[in-house]
C-alpha cells in the first residue's frame, strides 16, 4: 500500500512487456545517434579546415599576400584572439627609408608590439599608426597581438600607397 | 565579464562535445581515455583563464561561474524533461528477455564482448544466455539483470548471431 501511495504521487516509468520498468526514449535515442554521426562529420571537417589554415594558427590558407607596387606584404587572413601575429613587408625598392601606415580600423583589433628591425619613427593619429623604417635588407616584420575577435579591414599604406585586406579574428 | 563568458562558453562546449563524442567516453577507464581527459583539462585551462590574468579574483569568478552554471543546468534538467534528455541522455535496452537488440548495440557501438564483461564483473555470469536484460545506462555503464533460478532461458530466444554458444540451444544454463 505504501508503494501504491508513493507511485500515485511520484511519476515513475511504465513497466514494459518484458518486465523492465524503464523510460527508454528509443525514438529520441535514434535521433541522437544520427545527430552524433553528423557531429563526428563536423569534427572531421573542423580538423580539415584547421589543417588548411582556415582556423588560424598557420596553414596554407591562414595568410594572404598583398602587393603595393614592387613591395610584397604577407598579412594574416585568419587570426586568433590574444594570439601574436606578424605582418611581413618585403620592399621591392630594396634598402632605404620606408614609411608604413596601419589604418585605425585595424588598431581596434590589433596592438602593435614592435618591429624587426625596430622602427626609427613611430606616431599615432586619427589616421592610424605611422612607422618609419630604415632597412638595409628591404624587409620588415611588424609584430602585433590581436585584442578582440571580429572582422576588420587591414588598411596598409606603404610609402603613400595603400591596399586593404580583410582579416578575421576568431575567438 | 570576459571571465564569465569564457567559463560558460567552455562549459557548454565541453558538455556538448562529451555528449556527442559517445557516452561510452564517460564509462570507460582505458588508458587512452585517461590521457584524453588530462589533455582536455590542460587545453581548456588557458581558454578559461584568458590572457595574463592569474589573479585570485579571476579564478574565484571562474569557479563560481562554473558552479552556478552546473546548478542552473541541474534545475533545468529537473524542470524540463527535454533538457534532461539532451544533457543526461537516456538508457538503452541492449538485451530484452534474452534477445539481443543488434541495431541498438551497433548504433551504440557496443560489442557483445563488452556486455559479457559487464556480466562477469558485476554478477559473475558465464554466458550470454544467462542474461535476461542488459541496459546501457545514461552514464555509459551496462546494467545486467540475470535470469532468475526459475527463469530458465527458452529455446529460440537467443540472438541470431549465436554468440551464446551451443548451451543455448539445449536450454541448459
Amino acid at each position: 500500500m505504501d508503494h501504491d501511495a508513493a507511485s500515485a504521487t511520484l511519476p515513475a516509468p511504465v513497466i514494459r512487456a518484458d518486465g523492465l520498468q524503464i523510460d527508454e526514449h528509443r525514438q529520441f535515442q535514434q535521433r541522437f545517434w544520427t545527430a552524433q554521426r553528423y557531429a563526428w562529420g563536423v569534427a572531421g571537417m573542423v580538423v580539415i579546415l584547421a589543417l588548411c589554415g582556415l582556423t588560424g594558427g598557420g596553414g596554407p590558407l591562414s595568410r594572404q599576400t598583398l602587393r603595393i607596387g614592387s613591395t610584397e606584404i604577407d598579412v594574416p587572413r585568419i587570426a586568433r584572439w590574444t594570439a601574436d601575429e606578424d605582418i611581413r613587408l618585403r620592399f621591392g625598392a630594396g634598402s632605404g627609408t620606408h614609411r608604413v601606415m596601419v589604418g585605425p580600423e585595424a588598431l581596434d583589433h590589433l596592438r602593435f608590439v614592435g618591429g624587426t628591425p625596430a622602427a626609427v619613427t613611430q606616431s599615432s593619429s586619427h589616421k592610424g599608426l605611422a612607422l618609419g623604417f630604415e632597412t638595409g635588407t628591404g624587409a620588415v616584420d611588424l609584430h602585433f597581438r590581436t585584442t578582440r575577435p571580429g572582422m576588420f579591414s587591414l588598411e596598409l599604406t606603404v610609402d603613400g600607397v595603400g591596399v586593404p585586406a580583410g582579416v578575421i579574428v576568431l575567438p | 565579464m570576459e571571465t564569465v563568458v569564457r567559463g560558460i562558453a567552455m562549459y557548454a562546449f565541453l558538455l556538448i562535445a562529451t555528449r556527442l563524442s559517445g557516452r561510452r567516453t564517460l564509462a570507460q577507464t582505458t588508458p587512452f581515455d585517461f590521457v584524453l581527459l588530462l589533455i582536455i583539462a590542460e587545453t581548456t585551462q588557458q581558454a578559461l583563464l584568458g590572457e595574463d590574468d592569474y589573479s585570485i579574483t579571476n579564478a574565484v569568478i571562474l569557479i563560481v561561474t562554473l558552479f552556478a552554471t552546473d546548478v542552473l543546468l541541474s534545475f533545468a534538467t529537473r524542470k524540463a524533461s527535454a533538457i534532461a534528455l539532451l544533457v543526461d541522455g537516456t538508457p538503452t535496452v541492449l538485451i530484452s528477455n534474452g534477445r539481443i537488440d543488434a541495431e541498438a548495440m551497433r548504433r551504440a557501438r557496443i560489442e557483445p564482448a563488452e556486455v559479457l564483461e559487464a556480466a562477469r564483473v558485476r554478477l559473475g555470469l558465464e554466458r550470454m544466455n544467462q542474461i535476461r536484460h542488459a541496459v546501457m545506462e545514461s552514464s555509459g555503464e551496462i546494467s545486467i539483470i540475470p535470469f532468475r533460478f526459475n527463469d530458465a532461458p527458452r529455446q529460440g530466444r537467443l540472438d541470431p548471431a549465436g554468440v551464446a554458444g551451443p548451451d543455448a540451444a539445449s536450454g541448459s544454463s
